[in-house]
């Protein structure tokens, strides 16, 4: 395998990319490989902790400060530079967002895979999860977030995906088309 | 914590002689594994998570907002953490100045250093050395500095010092305090 290996991770809100990148994580790791998975969330509470046992709502501010003050590609333009200083691993970063993140993947040779769902399984499981604030909403709120510019913006990423992966069928179908998809990157 | 390892605080008025003070006590303790832990260097490290390059104004920035979220206290407590986190045997504290940094230092068993030089010595160093932006002042801009809120509120922390240290003369004068100092402390033997 290459000393390298970039792969962004996009989809709809509660489509499964957690599920998916911790999938991937695993099935790299059993190969001996050095994983390193990148997100936002993780940087900003990296920064924190060093003042505080930080939690979300922290990271959210420091998020929207960064910005304030030195733009909005702050934040990706740092994942994009933990990626370039290190020489070797598989790095899965979260939450591929927008068309300019996804050109940043490809110039590094990266690839993208596309995490997919009916809105309706989405809305569900998100209200199962709850594992953020704006997680439990209802169907009228989900369909006005799911029509925002930047879910738009995540539907034309989709068109440019190397692979998809559809999440509906239960979690045995969730992991079969993963798997092939990490048999065709690793060319195993 | 556990483990009580000696952490020195020192503070004082600019060109005190802070970074002199730490430097030597370093030396002079060169048996053991020293730290001097500055109390920006939380503020780099988080810095460079996002920044490639770092400059006076992220600094400044990054204290402000900081301070405004999770209080005044918020870089002394940044170096309570990393002495429970890091490796050392001895850590000295450069540039403490603010009341929440003595009510930490106070709370951890740290000991407060204060160096004291009287206003025209102070001046003449920060002539010499034109380091920072305040460091090429007339004596009387100089002596105003002295009375922002920062600068009072350091003097009140060293009028209340464990240690007070005289940097008025020579080097060697300051040398003696420090290994007077060390004595006392259990650190090294005064010869």
């Amino acid at each position: 395998m290459k000393e390298k290996t970039i792969i962004g991770f996009a989809g709809e809100s509660g489509a499964g990319k957690g599920t998916a990148i911790e999938y991937f994580k695993k099935k790299f790791e059993a190969l001996g490989e050095k994983v390193i998975v990148s997100r936002p969330s993780g940087l900003l509470a990296q920064a924190l902790n060093i003042f505080v046992d930080s939690n979300k709502q922290d990271q959210q501010w420091l998020a929207i400060e960064l910005i304030k003050q030195y733009g909005p590609k702050v934040i990706t333009d740092a994942i994009f530079r933990e990626v370039d200083d290190k020489k070797e691993g598989i790095f899965l970063l979260d939450s591929v967002r927008t068309v300019a993140n996804l050109t940043e993947i490809k110039k590094r040779g990266g690839q993208l895979i596309y995490v997919t769902a009916e809105p309706e399984i989405r809305w569900q499981r998100m209200r199962q999860r709850e594992e953020r604030s704006d997680d439990n909403v209802s169907w009228e709120k989900f369909q006005e977030i799911e029509s925002s510019p930047i879910e738009q913006e995540i539907k034309i990423i989709k068109d440019q995906a190397d692979f998809k992966a559809r999440n509906r069928d239960g979690y045995e179908e969730f992991y079969k088309s993963l798997n092939d998809i990490f048999k065709k990157i690793t060319n195993l | 914590m556990l483990e009580n390892k000696p952490v020195l605080a020192i503070l004082g008025m600019p060109a005190a002689g802070k970074g002199t003070t730490a430097s030597l006590i370093k030396e002079k303790l060169k048996d053991k594994e020293v730290k001097i832990i500055r109390f920006s260097d939380s503020l780099a490290e988080a810095l460079k998570v996002f920044l490639p390059e770092i400059g006076r104004k992220d600094f400044q920035w990054l204290a402000s907002a900081i301070r405004d979220r999770f209080g005044e206290d918020i870089l002394a407590r940044a170096i309570e953490r990393r002495v429970r986190r890091d490796d050392f045997e001895v850590a000295i504290l450069d540039g403490a100045r603010v009341r929440g940094d003595e009510e930490i230092a106070r709370k951890n068993g740290w000991k407060l250093i204060y160096i004291d030089a009287p206003v025209e010595i102070r001046w003449e160093r920060a002539n010499k050395r034109l380091e920072k932006s305040d460091d090429g002042v007339t004596l009387e801009e100089f002596k105003e500095l002295d009375k922002g809120r920062t600068e009072i509120e350091i003097q009140e922390i060293g009028s209340r010092s464990d240690f007070k240290l005289d940097n008025n003369g020579t080097l060697e004068r300051l040398e003696d305090q420090i290994d007077s100092l060390l004595g006392q402390l259990g650190l090294a033997w005064t010869l």
